[in-house]
């Protein structure tokens, strides 16, 4: 604790004064209880003189008893009873008073009850005298003598305890006059001594107050001159808590003028008000953090701190001093200071990198020489005295020129180039350099060297510095050698590249390089072309490219080339561009990545494919068409079929009513006509029937089952067995095989077959029916067919009917064509057509070959 | 869910005869197909129960004589075509060996109250079973055609298909998908 | 039992078919009784009616106004009552399609509306032979299934 604060500090002199006024009160207190303790002492004086005249009086009333006068009077007769009593009476009060004054002392009481005894003792013996008779006696009277005696001692037992009372009254007396004596001095002193004490405290500390107030007007005159006239700025600030108790900021309690200088800030306005408002800059700066530590710590801080203020950047060395309320700052302005430092320190470092940098290229240009490959030469001119260069003398030569001329730098340093190098005077090299320096423009040459009796070709290049120039030589054979090597190569990729472009060109193809990383394209001169332009009109792009695409296929094209990008798939995809002239383009992109110079590229190439599109398209609309127009076809054939069946069939039944019922009774015309429309109805009925399993036959394609034609054969036979017993034919065949096929249509392509060849039958021959068998390759069939599988059952039925001319070989399977007359062969001209669409819809292949009146055969091809 | 079943008619019916017969405690042989021999006579009431409780079952008492005859005819005939050792005895004298009339009188009989013949009747109950086999069993049609004594599945199918106006093969698929 | 009455229907809306029909039924040997019906609905409200005595085989024509054949068949094969008539299609059409349908859908035998009046009687005293056999003897009908 500094003792020079608690002096000066207010609190002293409240605690001062408390202490003043506690004296005071002590004081008052003291005087009081003195007053009370002198009134007691005078009590007890009184008491004392009570206790006296008590006494005094006992002692009178005693004392009658001895006197004669007393005794006659209580001798006379009559009355002497009342006498005697008042007498007794008397004493009895002075007692009883007596005795209550004394009741506080016990050695009085004490004495006063052997009073009471000797007092009734007294009464006794008056009573006594009394009673004796009167009648002149001399015993009596000696009696009466005796008794006389007896009460004198009695009284005289009584004085002596009296003297005794009143001796201990007296002392008592005496010791209460001197207390009360004693307390009629003190008291007064002592409250005067007292009241004195607080008097001078409290001129003390008036004394005090007024000293330190006067010191204090003094500092703070001297401050106030101190702190305005400083170029510091001085502040003084007190913290401002948050309800956390912890700073949060500081409000200005005291600002100096300074403050109006450096920050234009009016002292008196800033008062009372935030520091961080007034300088923002604090706020949760460092600086900030060091003025609450001051505070809370109770540490002088400095910092310097770089305050820009109006634009203007200033240096403050800042001290903070804690106060006990507060944080004093003292600021000073070291702008000044600063920038010269901050210049000085620029100097130096400039000056620092500038040698680093010295250094460097010191030893990059040595490193330089070293390394390259390059003959690097440095030539002071010599000049004659009309100042023309006569000869140059070598400064700097780097290691190279050894490989090159066996030469050691260091030993052709300083000396002249018409020692070491006569030559140049002589190739021109010479005039090279010459003119160099007086033209100072760098010149290139080439020189020849010799050496192993091969030339050396080399480059020179010559740059004029100072009076000199520096040479750089560089050898060049190889080089030549390979550049003409390069045009060769280069001669051969022109060639391919224009067979390349050509085959582009032919194939509709266009080729893309894609630099992934850049987004950037190099696209083949056809690709242009596919796109409407001529090669290399515009720079291409994949976001170029992007624009060429049909707006439909956008979508398509984007999800496409994301899944490229993110390398998820290469599938070629087709969709279409729009070309400069706005035409319409099918092409298909492929593309595979690569990696080029460690970059991701991708290459592929553009298809147009619009012509094989279109075609494709041709085919399926040409395809739907003709579905169409077969459903159309077989729709109408059903419905035809069906619908004339209905009536056909009531028409053939009643024709067999009539006949069951009538027959009998026809006429032989009639039943001649009656036969006829029979047979009509019949032949209707046949035609409609085989219309019908002629469109019916696509629909059964989906039950493909393995069968046995053999089964079929049989089976065909056993249908046919009227007509083959009515012609007498013979049927032969190799083993048939087994095929994947409907059971019923191949039942109805051999029953059409074998019917067919009995019915044009050779009307000279029985018919003779042979089915051959044949395994053959799908490369094998005649040069017309296509085939679509490996291999094929090649069934032959040969027969020996009337046969027909091969030029109607195809005619024969189309429906309702006849190479006959109706009334010759009865026939639907359908059955041969149904035959080939079985063979047709089991994917094979069926015609005929035949000769007139020879017969004919039948070739069916069947998957095998 | 779905159950699939086999079973005999002809113990089916044994059965339920012995069961219907024994629960009305009639003393009985079953002699052979679709005839039982009753031991003792049997009362009027009895017989209408039994008529009842057999008619549940589709079982009936025959009465008429020609009507008991083509019942035997045809339960002989069910006979040998389910006896592997009788296929190449001769049926009309089979069924004349068997039933003690001339084969004539047995096929007059038989059409009179069929409106068919014992032949046509034949195919038609080796139609069925071979319909039979054809859906309750996983044999091949040679197995079955060799099984019912067909000289080919050709024979087989000929016949099926005449019969029925349907190949085997079809008939088998229509089943099959009428079953799913 | 040749003196039983044999109980047949016919669903046929073609007036000729149903006269011919009923002419062949008439040329057979074996008895019945044949009711007419000129299409799938009337059939169906006379076998749905409470006390009808069921047919013991019905002729459907498949091409009917109304109701047609395969409408009837399936509704009499999804009603307990009616299940197990015996149902004989009659119908023009040859198609695979038509007769594998009817069969799936129940029908028991499939004909061909014949164009000739022998083959008629022929074919109608086929079917109701076959019939009497499936009544008669303990043959199986569940494949019970003929095509004629």
């Amino acid at each position: 604790m500094d003792f020079k604060r608690v002096y000066t500090s207010s609190k002293t002199y409240y605690i001062l004064t408390i202490v003043a006024f506690a004296i005071l009160a002590f004081t008052i207190t003291i005087a009081y209880k003195q007053v009370l303790r002198m009134q007691s002492s005078a009590e007890m004086v009184s008491h004392s003189l009570h206790v006296y005249n008590g006494i005094s009086l006992l002692t009178a009333h005693f004392t009658q008893a001895d006197s004669e006068e007393l005794r006659d009077e209580l001798l006379k007769p009559g009355d002497s009873n009342l006498a005697f009593e008042t007498y007794r009476e008397e004493g009895r009060v002075s007692i009883d008073s007596l005795q209550l004054l004394i009741s506080d002392n016990p050695s009085q009481i004490e004495r006063l009850d052997r009073i009471k005894v000797l007092l009734d003792d007294l009464y006794e013996q008056l009573q006594d005298l009394n009673d004796v008779d009167y009648e002149a006696d001399n015993t009596i009277l000696q009696y009466r003598g005796a008794q006389k005696t007896v009460i004198s001692i009695t009284l005289y037992q009584l004085r002596s305890i009296k003297e005794k009372m009143i001796v201990e009254e007296q002392r008592l007396m005496e010791q209460r006059k001197k207390a009360y004596a004693s307390n009629k001095t003190l008291a007064p002193k002592i409250l005067l001594f007292l009241a004195f004490i607080a008097l001078m405290v409290f001129v003390l500390s008036f004394i005090r107050i007024y000293r330190n107030k006067a010191r204090i007007r003094e500092s703070e005159n001297f401050l106030k001159s101190v702190l305005a006239t400083t170029d510091n700025v001085v502040n003084y600030y007190e913290p401002i808590f948050n309800e956390k108790n912890e700073i949060i900021d500081f409000k200005v309690v005291f600002a100096n003028e300074c403050n109006r200088d450096y920050f234009g800030l009016e002292p008196d306005k800033m008062l009372g008000r935030s520091v961080i408002k007034l300088f923002p800059h604090l706020k949760g700066s460092v600086d900030f953090e060091k003025l609450k530590t001051s505070y809370l710590n109770s540490e002088k801080v400095k910092f310097d701190s770089k305050i820009t203020m109006n634009d203007s950047v200033m240096w403050f060395h800042s001290f903070v001093t804690p106060l006990s309320e507060g944080v004093l700052i003292t600021a000073r302005n070291s702008s000044v200071e600063e920038e010269a430092k901050n210049i000085q320190l620029n100097l130096k470092k400039r000056l620092e990198n500038q040698n680093l940098k010295l250094l460097d290229s010191r030893a990059l240009l040595a490193n330089i020489f070293k390394s390259i490959s390059h003959v690097v030469m440095h030539f002071k001119s010599i000049r004659n005295t009309e100042g023309a260069i006569v000869d140059f003398q070598i400064l700097f030569v780097n290691d190279r020129i050894n490989p090159i001329t066996g030469q050691i730098p260091e030993e052709i340093k300083n000396k002249n180039v018409s020692e070491i190098y006569p030559d140049i005077f002589e190739n021109g090299v010479f005039e090279h350099l010459v003119n160099t320096i007086e033209v100072n423009k760098h010149t290139e040459y080439e020189v020849p060297f010799e050496k192993n009796s091969k030339t050396h070709w080399f480059n020179a290049t010559a740059i004029k510095l100072g009076d000199g120039v520096t040479v750089t030589i560089r050898e060049t054979t190889g080089e030549k050698e390979k550049s003409d090597e390069l045009r060769k190569l280069n001669d051969q990729l022109v060639i391919r590249n224009s067979i390349l472009t050509d085959a582009e060109s032919i194939a509709k193809i266009g080729s893309f390089l894609w630099y992934m990383d850049s987004d950037t394209t190099e696209i083949s001169e056809n690709f242009y072309r596919l796109l409407g332009y001529e090669p290399n009109e515009f720079k291409s792009s994949l976001k170029k490219f992007r624009d060429f695409i049909h707006q439909d296929d956008l979508a398509l094209y984007d999800l496409k080339a994301e899944a490229y990008f993110k390398g998820e798939t290469s599938e070629e995809y087709t969709y279409r561009i729009m070309t400069k002239t706005g035409a319409v383009k099918y092409v298909k992109t492929n593309g595979q990545f690569l990696n080029r110079n460690g970059k991701q590229v991708m290459i592929g190439v553009v298809q147009d494919v619009t012509q094989s599109i279109h075609a494709a398209e041709e085919i399926r609309k040409s395809n739907l068409d003709l579905k169409q127009s077969n459903a159309e076809l077989e729709s109408f054939n059903r419905v035809a079929s069906h619908d004339l069946q209905e009536p056909l069939r009531k028409i053939q039944l009643f024709i067999s009513r009539i006949e069951d019922v009538d027959g009998g009774t026809f006429s032989v015309k009639s039943q001649n006509y009656f036969e006829k429309v029979k047979n009509g109805a019949e032949r209707m009925q046949g035609l409609i029937q085989n219309l019908l399993s002629y469109s019916r036959i696509d629909n059964s394609k989906t039950d493909l089952e393995l069968i046995d034609l053999n089964h079929v054969l049989d089976k065909v036979k056993d249908d046919l067995v009227a007509s083959i017993n009515d012609t007498g034919a013979e049927i032969t065949s190799d083993k048939l095989p087994n095929i994947n096929g409907v059971f019923f249509q191949m039942e109805q392509l051999f029953a059409n077959l074998i019917a067919n060849a009995l019915k044009y039958k050779n009307a000279a021959t029985s018919p003779q029916i042979q089915i051959q068998v044949q395994k053959v390759a799908g490369t094998d069939l005649p040069d017309h067919l296509l085939s679509t599988s490996k291999q094929y059952h090649k069934i032959t039925f040969i027969d020996n009917g009337i046969g027909f001319d091969s030029k109607h070989a195809n005619k024969i399977f189309e429906v309702f064509q006849r190479l006959h007359q109706k009334t010759e062969y009865s026939g639907t001209g359908i059955g041969l057509a149904i035959c080939k669409k079985i063979v047709e819809n089991h994917n094979g292949f069926i015609f005929a070959t035949g000769e007139l009146g020879k017969g004919a055969q039948f070739i069916i091809y069947l998957p095998a | 869910m779905k159950l699939f079943v086999k079973y005999d008619y002809d113990l089916v019916c044994k059965t339920v005869l012995k069961e219907q017969l024994d629960a009305l405690n009639i003393s009985h042989t079953h002699t052979t197909q679709g005839e039982v021999k009753i031991h003792d006579t049997i009362n009027e009431t009895t017989r209408e129960q039994l008529v009842a409780a057999l008619g549940r079952y589709g079982i009936q008492i025959l009465s008429n004589p020609k009507e008991t005859l083509v019942e035997r005819i045809k339960n002989t005939i069910n006979d040998l075509l389910n006896n592997k050792d009788l296929r190449t005895v001769k049926v009309s004298s089979y069924l004349s060996d068997t039933l003690l009339y001339s084969y004539a009188h047995l096929s007059t009989v038989f059409s009179e109250s069929t409106y068919t013949s014992i032949e046509n009747y034949m195919i038609l109950k080796k139609v069925d079973l071979v319909k039979e086999r054809i859906c309750n069993s996983d044999l091949t049609l040679t197995e079955i055609a060799y099984q019912l004594d067909y000289s080919s599945v050709a024979h087989l199918s000929g016949q099926f298909k005449k019969t029925t106006g349907l190949t085997p093969s079809s008939f088998q698929k229509i089943m099959k998908n009428k079953n799913i | 039992m040749s003196e039983m009455l044999l109980n047949i229907v016919l669903a046929d809306d073609d007036e000729d078919d149903r006269m011919l029909f009923s002419e062949a039924i008439d040329e057979i040997q074996i008895r019945t009784k044949l009711s007419l019906f000129n299409h799938g609905q009337e059939l169906m409200d006379y076998l749905n009616l409470p006390n009808v005595v069921l047919p013991s085989l019905i002729f459907l024509d498949l091409n009917m106004p109304i109701k047609n054949g395969q409408q009837c068949l399936i509704e009499i094969r999804s009603n307990p009552r009616l299940k197990d008539l015996c149902v004989a299609i009659y119908s023009t059409s040859s198609s695979e399609k038509d007769i594998e349908d009817t069969f799936l859908n129940g029908a028991n035998i499939y004909v061909n509306k014949p164009n000739n009046f022998g083959k008629l009687r022929e074919v109608v005293e086929k079917v109701l032979q076959l019939n009497w056999q499936y009544h008669t003897s303990n043959l199986n009908k569940e494949t019970f299934l003929f095509r004629i």
